[in-house]
Parts: structure tokens; C-alpha cells; sequence
């Protein structure tokens, strides 16, 4: 199963956790054999309550809260408390304001605690877990307990704990070693008690978890069952990024963020990408251009953030969390991608958003004897169904992006039949990434895709890889009340390196199921090969959501992010007027209007022989 | 006298103005082929979900997981055996004022084209006249006769038939909110039939009250 793919809301910035390892070639090897479990929709939530939720204030939580019941079962929280969204079966919250739960959170908990009961175990540890050391693995703690102590995790991967009944911790846990708070995970069968001042972890329990006072979770509380408790706590993360060492790192590093704007008017809005500003801790961006930062504590977020409009709903995704933060890794090139759906008037007909697919392949791949010419060819490609305007291409470091071909019928609007051609040629020095965002418009709502390409420059023999993916639903268009969408994910290879551990998410579809396309069953993606993937969920409104797939080969790890919109129609039409006048009315009608024509010609009848007269 | 006979006689002209209106006579002329009716309409008709084409097509479809092999097809027939209804479907969109679309003629049944199909999941919902100029009988003016349990069959394209038992009957005010007629989350396929009811309502020139017949998917 090395076709690895799982749906993690936030999960982008965890895959990069590795790549970053895997660029620097410090990756232990390790006979444990933990993996991943699929979270799926869940991936998103702080919180998962199955009864009731109860918060003594005031508590902070950062991502979604969702409660497997009615909003009535909410004891002292409030809404002010969560950054993320409520969801509860009611769609009421705790102060009417949440969406409705899909059913699909649960049931991928569920799916996750399958997961992590089906791993195969790396040992019996505890149940007194204080002053342990431990490497990635699985283990089972029995009723664990650390109290009062610290359980210390060391190096990078997995970790899972199975309580087999309960769990209590008073103490704390220390991450070193490139161990980090989103490879954490704690399976407790019954009860989990969460005291102490700090815990890590993404917590999945069986009837509850129970929080004591002022406790900072780095992760997830999930219960499976039963209710959650919270007094005056803090729940975030789980971040990805690993603790910086108390010796301090004095290394810098470098690395891009790209903030990207979608805009969904499918409510009678009109705004523009240029009508939002944009920023990035609190400094000014433009929509598709990076911005390069130089850092040396990757545990401090960056933040994105925009001049909210209160007539449009924002949503994060990519490497951004649904807050818009995100963790920058050494050498990364981050993408945030932030949506704006307008909140208007409920439409009937819903309008058939755009959708396309760029490919940026740079020659040559390398220039193994130090700095020279590249030329980047970007080919742009309508995938939806309706025709696309107003494209604009963006890119860094090269310009001008030249159109060369494709526009066969001449009027400035990409068809489905065409395959526009642009290219830019630059002078690179240095080894480099260079990002290009292709934008386009149909019926108020625009499409973008990104395309990320490395040029290897002075460095013999190392031919850096490619990757592409193409994402594209079974219907751009869903009537009111929603329904069920088939994702069709096709990851392609447009360079000339076999790659490695393909891994393929979605921010809001999960599983990711691999259909085909693995020819030679070697489990890589060779160039021509294409790798389909696909995914159902259910869209109750507008979706857009964001596919990210990540491989690697020759000591780089290549990405590429596939955006998708789905309009759900927000009203459905009155009920048809299927009757006509009946005969007996009508009869009556024109009898009266009979009787007044004839009076009326009385009338003139009169009038003229009073003229007369 | 022949004042009187003189406004019949205008009265059946102007039914017969109101009649053509109505209906095109080329329009006309295609309803007897209940394919040829949805060439001529699906021009027209705004493209909703089901007229998406191309992208996810059914080889995607047939190689997930699904079990259950959902109708695509395009109904063309109903039949009603308890009110002996054997009708031409159309495919309608929306009417001017927002309103579901009604055949053009009283003997056919119109299909919401921008909702689910009949026997996909979600509420398909097909319209008839309960009456029509003339003092003509619409093709839904025993509807409220139906009784849970009868039977309602569609045939799509394909030349399946699907099924459907009525559940329940309810009669709904001309302006109430619909969202129960087209929307279900049950995840069950259901057909949603509607006509008028209710007196007519000269000022607003309809009837006040729409019955709605729900029905849901027999499955084996």
C-alpha cells in the first residue's frame, strides 16, 4: 500500500514536516511501523463531542467544534470561544450561530480509531508513562497514567498510544528530536482526563475527554463517545512544525509564502479579487505574487489575513489552517489559498463555475554547470465545462509570461477545446523555485491553479522532479439541498524523474481512493504515467476545496495544489402554477362582462340621442 | 341577445388567443415524441447539474465503490395505473416568475430539470395541469385521489422503469416556501408529483393551493 493517500484538512504543513527531513537526508531509518491514520473530515476539528460539550470560561479552541447532537447540549461555551466553525446536528450552536454536522466527521473518527486499533503493536509500555523515552511506534499503555511527570518522544514519525481503558495525565510531554504535536496520537478506550498545564496530541476516546483547569492542548480532543469538558483551556494546533531546541537555533532559513484569492459569486455579489486586501502579519501582499521570508524559529506562525467584507464568507486552505495560519519549513514554498463566497440572495439556478489546470515545465531542469538561460513553457488547459475569460497569469521571478498559442478562435476566452501556451524565459543563478497562478473567470466566480517548478543550478547529476495534479468533480453544479460529488484526482509526472511516495489530500474529501494507473506496479509515478485518484462526499452548499499531492525523488520533494468549485443552488423555485381558469368561472366572468358591454351600449345609445336632440 | 352571443364568441377566441400563446405550434407538433420534445426544450432550458456534460463520466462512476447502480436516465414516460395516467414527460426549468415550469400542454408532465432526476437521491418532482383552457381535464386532475401506497412509474431513456410508492399526500398554499418538495438529505431517492388545488383565485389568477403527492423509490 504504498500508494498513501489520506484526506487531513490541515495536513499540507505535516507532509512538508517531511519533506523538509527528507531534503536534508536526516531521516532515521526505524523499524517502527506507525502510521498515519486517516482523520479525513475530522482532520479540521479542535473539538468532537458525541453528547455534550461543556466549557467553564473562558476557553480558547482554534479550529472546528462539532457536537453529535442537538445545539442544545452545549453547557458555557460560546461561539466567541471558537476561531473554527460549530457544527451540531441542529445547526443551531450554542448561540444559534453553527452549521450543520456531516455525518461524515464522525465516521471518520471512527475510521481513524479502526485505523489506529488495526496498527500492529510495537510494544506494551506503562501504564506509569512518567520518565519514559520513547521513538515513533505504537504502543499500548493499558490504563495509562502519567502523573505528574514527562513522557519524552524522540525523533521524527508517528507516535500512537492505545489505552486500553482509560487514561489520566497530570503531567507533560517533551518533543525533541524533530518530533512534532500532528504525529501525535492517543486511543483511549474509555475516559480521557487531561489535567496539568500542557498535553500534546491529537486524542481520540472512547465516552469522553475530560479536561482540568487551564490546560494547553497542542492538538485534538475527539470523543468517539460521550461529552467533552473544558475549564478556562486553550485547544490549537496540532502544529506541525518541531519545538525549537532550548539551546536555541541560531541557523536561518528561507523559505516563500503565496496568497492566493478565489471568489465565489454565486449570490448575486460582484466583487473583485482587487476588492480584498490582503496581508500577511499585518503587511500588505498581492494575490499570486510570493513573498520571501527569512526566519530562524519555524514554531512562530505567519498569519494571513484580509479586509473581511461582511458579504463574504472567507475560508482558508492549503498550507494556511482554517485560521490562516501557517508554519513556514526551511525552503518551503507555501500557498494560501483564501476563498470568498458572497453571503447574497439565495439563487435557484446555480451558476457553472470555471475550472482549469496549468502545467509549468522549465528547460533545462538543471544546469549542472552553474548559472544559465531557462525557459519555463506553461500550458493552461480548461477542465470545466464552460469557457473561461479573463485569464491572467502570474509568476515570479521571470517575466514577461508571453503568450505564444492556443487561443484558436481568437476571442480572448479559453474553451474547453483549447490548450493555451505561454512561456518566460530567465537567467537563473541559483537554484530556484518559481511559481506561476493562472486565473480565469466564468458566470461571477473564478478559477485558479498554481504550478511550482525547481530549477537545479551548479549542483552535478541532480535532475530535480515534477509533479501535477488535476482535479475535477462529477458536477460543477448541485441543486438546492445539495448532494453527492465524485472527485476525480489525476496526478501526473511532466518531468523526467521517477517519483517516490506519492501522497495525495484533499482539504474536504476523504478517502482518497487510488483507482489506477500504477502500469508497472512500482510504486512510482513515472513520467508517463498517470496516477487516478478518486473521492465522494456529500456538499450540503458552494464548495470550494483544495487537492495538494507531494512526491519526491533525488532529494527534493516536489508539490502541486488543485482547486475545485462546486455551486450549490441556495432556494428552490415556488411550486408550479398548473391550473387555468375554470369553465364555470370563466362562464360567470364573461356573462359579466356581457352584461356591462350591453349596459354600456345603452349608455352611448342614450348619450347620442340626447346629442341629437 | 346577440350581445350575449356576441361575448361567447369573443370569450372563444380570446381561449384560443390564450392558447397559442401558450404553445408554439412547432412545439406542438414535437410533443407527440417525447425525445424530440427534449431536443427542442433542452436548447432553451438553462444547463443545470444533470446537463453537466463530460467531466465525471460513468467509468469514473462505475469504478468506485458505489454498490448500487444509480438511474442517469432522462425521464420520458409516467405512468399512474390508480388514476390512469400513461403521459409524456418533458424536461422544464423555471417559469418568469421564479416558479417551476409547467408542460404546455394538459396532457403532458413536466420534469424539474435543475433538481435530481427521477430515482437519483434527492426529490425529483414532476408537475401536471389539473385542468386546462376549454374546460379541458388536465392530466393530474385526479391526483388527489392517490392514496399511500399506489404506485407511480417512470421511464427514462434508458428504458428503465423505475418505481415509486406514494407516502404521503399534503396540500400547500400557492406562495408557501417548497423546500420540502425539492430538497431531501435522507438520502433516499423520492418523486415529488404537483398540480394545483384549492379554489381559483381571480386576483392572482391561479388556484390557491398546490397538492403535492410524495413518493419514495421502491427498492428491491
Amino acid at each position: 500500500m504504498r500508494h498513501t493517500s489520506w484526506s487531513l484538512a490541515r495536513g499540507v504543513s505535516f507532509i512538508f514536516v517531511f519533506s523538509f527531513v527528507g531534503i536534508l537526508g536526516t531521516l532515521a531509518p526505524t523499524a517502527r511501523a506507525a502510521t498515519f491514520p486517516p482523520l479525513g473530515a475530522a482532520a479540521s476539528f479542535s473539538v468532537l463531542a458525541n453528547t455534550a460539550i461543556t466549557s467553564v470560561p473562558t476557553s480558547v479552541i482554534s479550529g472546528d467544534v462539532g457536537l453529535n447532537a442537538a445545539g442544545t447540549n452545549y453547557a458555557g461555551l460560546t461561539s466567541a470561544e471558537v476561531a473554527g466553525t460549530i457544527y451540531d446536528t441542529a445547526g443551531t450552536g450554542p448561540d444559534g450561530a453553527a452549521a450543520i454536522i456531516s455525518p461524515n466527521v464522525q465516521a471518520n473518527v471512527l475510521t481513524a480509531h479502526g485505523n489506529i486499533m488495526g496498527q500492529s503493536s510495537d510494544g506494551s509500555i506503562g501504564p506509569a508513562l512518567d520518565g519514559l523515552v520513547v521513538t515513533p511506534g505504537v504502543y499500548d499503555i493499558g490504563a495509562g497514567r502519567l502523573t505528574g511527570g514527562i513522557l519524552t518522544l524522540d525523533g521524527d514519525g508517528v507516535y500512537i498510544f492505545r489505552a486500553s481503558s482509560d487514561f489520566v495525565t497530570s503531567g507533560s510531554l517533551n518533543l525533541i528530536n524533530g518530533a512534532t504535536a500532528c504525529n501525535v496520537f492517543w486511543d483511549v478506550d474509555t475516559l480521557a482526563t487531561i489535567n496539568g498545564s500542557s498535553f500534546v496530541g491529537t486524542i481520540i476516546a472512547g465516552t469522553g475527554i475530560h479536561f482540568g483547569s487551564d490546560v494547553s492542548l497542542d492538538g485534538r480532543a475527539l470523543a468517539r463517545g460521550g461529552d467533552v469538558t473544558m475549564i478556562s483551556d486553550t485547544i490549537s494546533g496540532p502544529s506541525c512544525a518541531a519545538p525549537v531546541s532550548s539551546g536555541g537555533n541560531t541557523n536561518y532559513y528561507s523559505g516563500t509564502i503565496t496568497v492566493v484569492k478565489t471568489i465565489v459569486n454565486d449570490n448575486g455579489g460582484n466583487k473583485d479579487i482587487e476588492d480584498f486586501s490582503l496581508f500577511i502579519n499585518g503587511i500588505s501582499v498581492v494575490s499570486g505574487i510570493p513573498n520571501a521570508y527569512v526566519f530562524y524559529n519555524n514554531a512562530i506562525p505567519y498569519t494571513v489575513s484580509e479586509t473581511a467584507d461582511p458579504a463574504y464568507a472567507a475560508t482558508f486552505s492549503g498550507d494556511c489552517d482554517s485560521s490562516g495560519r501557517l508554519y513556514l519549513s526551511p525552503a518551503q514554498n507555501a500557498f494560501c489559498f483564501i476563498t470568498n463566497d458572497d453571503i447574497g440572495t439565495p439563487v435557484v439556478v446555480p451558476p457553472v463555475p470555471p475550472l482549469i489546470d496549468v502545467v509549468k515545465v522549465p528547460s533545462p531542469l538543471a544546469l549542472p554547470d552553474g548559472p544559465g538561460s531557462v525557459k519555463y513553457t506553461y500550458t493552461l488547459r480548461n477542465v470545466g465545462v464552460v469557457s473561461v475569460a479573463d485569464i491572467t497569469m502570474v509568476g515570479d521571478s521571470c517575466e514577461p509570461i508571453q503568450f505564444d498559442s492556443g487561443d484558436t478562435n481568437g476571442d480572448n476566452m479559453l474553451q474547453t477545446s483549447e490548450t493555451w501556451v505561454y512561456d518566460c524565459t530567465t537567467t537563473l543563478s541559483e537554484t530556484h523555485t518559481n511559481t506561476v497562478v493562472a486565473t480565469g473567470w466564468a458566470n461571477g466566480l473564478s478559477a485558479v491553479d498554481v504550478a511550482s517548478a525547481t530549477v537545479v543550478v551548479g549542483i552535478p547529476d541532480v535532475v530535480p522532479p515534477l509533479i501535477h495534479v488535476t482535479k475535477t468533480p462529477s458536477s460543477l453544479t448541485l441543486p438546492a439541498g445539495g448532494g453527492s460529488v465524485t472527485y476525480t484526482e489525476t496526478v501526473t509526472n511532466p518531468g523526467i524523474v521517477p517519483l517516490r511516495s506519492i501522497v495525495l489530500s484533499d482539504d474536504k474529501c476523504g478517502p482518497m481512493q487510488f483507482e489506477f494507473g500504477d502500469a508497472n506496479s512500482n510504486s512510482l509515478l513515472e513520467p508517463e504515467e498517470s496516477w487516478v485518484y478518486s473521492c465522494d462526499v456529500g456538499l450540503l452548499k458552494t464548495t470550494t476545496n483544495v487537492a495538494s499531492v507531494s512526491g519526491e525523488a533525488n532529494g527534493y520533494t516536489v508539490r502541486d495544489f488543485a482547486m475545485a468549485t462546486v455551486v450549490v443552488a441556495s432556494a428552490v423555485p415556488a411550486l408550479p402554477n398548473t391550473g387555468v381558469i375554470p369553465m364555470e368561472n370563466a362562464l360567470v366572468a364573461f356573462l359579466g362582462a356581457a352584461a356591462g358591454a350591453f349596459v354600456a351600449t345603452l349608455l352611448i345609445r342614450l348619450a347620442g340621442k340626447r346629442r341629437n336632440r | 341577445m346577440a350581445v350575449i352571443v356576441l361575448g361567447i364568441a369573443v370569450a372563444y377566441v380570446s381561449f384560443l388567443i390564450r392558447f397559442e400563446s401558450n404553445t408554439s405550434p412547432e412545439i406542438a407538433r414535437v410533443t407527440a415524441d417525447a425525445d424530440a420534445w427534449r431536443i427542442v426544450l433542452a436548447s432553451s432550458s438553462a444547463a443545470g447539474p444533470a446537463d453537466s456534460p463530460g467531466i465525471g463520466s460513468s467509468e469514473v462512476r462505475g469504478s468506485s465503490s458505489t454498490n448500487e447502480v444509480l438511474p442517469d436516465g432522462t425521464p420520458v414516460r409516467i405512468k399512474i395505473l390508480a388514476i390512469h395516467v400513461n403521459a409524456a414527460v418533458q424536461r422544464v426549468a423555471l417559469a418568469e416568475d421564479g416558479s417551476m415550469g409547467v408542460p404546455a400542454l394538459p396532457t403532458d408532465v413536466a420534469w424539474y430539470s435543475l433538481g435530481p432526476k427521477p430515482g437519483q437521491i434527492g426529490s425529483a418532482v414532476l408537475a401536471g395541469h389539473v385542468d386546462w383552457y376549454g374546460g379541458v381535464t388536465g392530466v393530474f386532475a385526479d391526483l388527489d385521489t392517490l392514496a399511500p401506497g399506489d404506485t407511480v412509474v417512470i421511464l427514462d431513456d434508458y428504458g428503465s422503469e423505475i418505481s415509486f410508492v406514494v407516502r404521503e399526500v399534503r396540500a400547500y398554499g400557492s406562495g408557501d416556501d417548497a423546500t420540502d418538495v425539492f430538497v431531501s438529505t435522507d438520502g433516499v431517492a423520492h418523486l415529488n408529483l404537483v398540480t394545483c388545488t384549492g379554489i381559483w383565485d381571480r386576483d392572482a389568477g391561479q388556484y390557491t393551493k398546490r397538492l403535492v403527492v410524495f413518493s419514495d423509490r421502491v427498492t428491491e
